[in-house]
């Protein structure tokens, strides 16, 4: 046991020399590496905080149906009466054009101006819910919109979260494409590693053919150099979390006070403990693959 | 024991080693000679596992040199002491640390490496110089540091491939003498030289010309 503790400590050892003889070369290799993991990170985690804070948004599907001015309020019964026929409505709200108009003169910035109309220009409207969770189907939803477009005196029917939804399935398909994006920077930092050790073992073609004659085996001659990809790989990590955590907080400070005047709970923050890990797993063991096939493929080719 | 069986080394299509058949009793001293091509380098190599034979058996203090991986081959050269016709010293390592690795990759304390280190410098009269780093060194200098690395692991074998070829008389004669002490103290030598009358003392002389082999013995009777 504690033989082979010494030669884990020498090539620890001897895998940490190039830190002190190439120093700068050593962190641009780090560097690179973690830009290259930072990007998609950074989109992913932005990404991720700004999905939870869509869903809020959304909150209960609405439709809310115009009437024609002047339109009477039987008429809007009546019409309030068919749209409750639907199993998923869960409720349907008659505003009126005098509620109407005091909730636009709250909202206003300008409530003189609305005081100085001749007469209310605002129509019945008639809120609709439904008894459905965030994930509604658009075809069902659009369905509803063009047969309540057919009731006797509706000017317009909208459905009010629309845009939302369709910035959500943005949304998602950026954070897909990140996540793909993550998948290529997967199989770049194999192949820049496999790169950067075979560069570096040929650049220590003399010292691994004298090990290699004084008797260390493949193994032995190619764990200093698995000591350093870890060291890198490590380092990477680190430089890449820092990177996030830095362009969240400015993604943060820029536009997170605006958002949450819209949603509170909103913040664009560091990733979670348990996904840093996870991903420290993943990058280190991808790091590690390339690493171990460059060390096994060039050692064995020197003789 | 070193033995050689009906043994052919290849380079593509000419042959280094042509059916060499040989057997070298332990604690001999064996000098090679040979012109330039002749086989002698290929057949320290071979002993050293550098090479495998294309055909024949090796086999080096009971080992069968065909019948072990990778690895084991790997495990076999720390027991053999190989001096090669360039000195390969690490550049950034000091005297110390050069004659230190053997030992290093075999994981030994680091008590005994200070004690065997310090003994294979004083032997080769580099005892001062075990923290000067090799490039301030003669050649000759350079040579002895590369002989303590092969003697540090108290090898059974050690197989040296024209030692002094870079060196004037007198680092010539100290190598030499170096090597007749070694067998005294019971290690089996094989010397590859165009010198050999530089080297006293030895009990087999092996003339290889291409490729193939005669052996005499200290009195010149052919074995």
């Amino acid at each position: 046991m504690k033989k082979w503790l010494r030669m884990q400590l020498f090539a620890i050892r001897s895998g940490m020399k190039p830190w002190l003889e190439h120093p700068v070369g050593n962190l641009m290799n780090a560097l690179v590496l973690s830009i290259a993991l930072a990007l998609p990170w950074s989109l992913v985690q932005g990404l991720s905080a700004m999905l939870p804070s869509m869903d809020r948004w959304i909150g209960d599907p609405e439709i809310s149906i115009f009437f024609k001015p002047k339109t009477p309020v039987a008429v809007v019964e009546d019409a309030r009466a068919r749209v409750m026929r639907e199993r998923s409505v869960s409720g349907a709200e008659i505003i009126d054009p005098s509620k109407a108009l005091s909730l636009l003169k709250e909202q206003s910035q300008s409530p003189d101006l609305i005081d100085a109309l001749p007469e209310n220009p605002l129509p019945y409207t008639l809120v609709v819910r439904f008894r459905l969770g965030n994930e509604v189907d658009e075809d069902v939803m659009n369905g509803w919109v063009s047969n309540w477009k057919k009731l006797q005196g509706v000017e317009h029917v909208q459905f009010d979260s629309q845009w939302i939804r369709r910035l959500r399935t943005l949304l998602l398909s950026l954070q897909a494409l990140a996540l793909g994006v993550s998948g290529l920077v997967g199989i770049l930092v194999v192949i820049v590693t496999f790169n950067t050790v075979r560069l570096q073992l040929v650049g220590q073609r003399q010292e691994v053919e004298v090990l290699k004659a004084l008797g260390a085996s493949d193994a032995e001659v190619g764990r200093p150099t698995l000591w350093w990809a870890l060291s890198l790989s490590l380092l990477a990590y680190g430089m890449a979390y820092l990177g996030v955590l830095v362009s969240m907080l400015a993604a943060d400070q820029a536009v997170g006070s605006y958002i949450r005047e819209f949603d509170s709970h909103f913040r664009f923050s560091a990733p979670a403990t348990i996904w840093a890990l996870l991903g420290l797993t993943a990058w280190t063991f991808l790091v590690m693959l390339g690493a171990w096939a460059s060390v096994r493929r060039t050692v064995w080719s020197i003789h | 024991m070193i033995e050689l069986k009906d043994v052919s080394l290849r380079y593509g299509k000419s042959f280094a080693l042509n059916q060499i058949s040989l057997q070298i009793p332990a604690k001999s001293y064996v000098i090679i000679e040979g012109p330039s091509g002749a086989g002698k380098s290929s057949l320290l190599r071979l002993l050293a596992s550098f090479e495998i034979p294309t055909k024949g058996e090796v086999t080096v203090t009971g080992k069968a040199m065909t019948k072990l991986s990778r690895a084991a081959r790997s495990h076999y050269r720390r027991s053999v002491g190989y001096i090669g016709n360039d000195v390969i010293l690490l550049p950034n390592l000091s005297c110390f640390e050069n004659v230190a690795l053997p030992m290093r990759i075999a994981g030994n304390s680091n008590e005994e490496i200070q004690a065997r280190v310090s003994a294979a410098l004083t032997r080769v009269g580099l005892a001062k110089a075990s923290k000067f780093l090799p490039s301030v060194l003669s050649g000759g200098e350079q040579q002895r540091v590369a002989i303590a690395r092969a003697i540090v692991n108290r090898p059974a074998v050690l197989l040296a491939d024209e030692p002094t070829a870079q060196l004037d008389g007198l680092a010539a004669d100290k190598i030499a003498q170096l090597f007749r002490e070694f067998n005294q103290a019971n290690v089996t030598i094989l010397v590859a030289t165009h010198d050999a009358e530089r080297f006293k003392g030895w009990t087999h002389r092996m003339k290889l010309n291409a490729g193939k082999l005669e052996l005499f013995d200290a009195k010149g009777d052919a074995l």
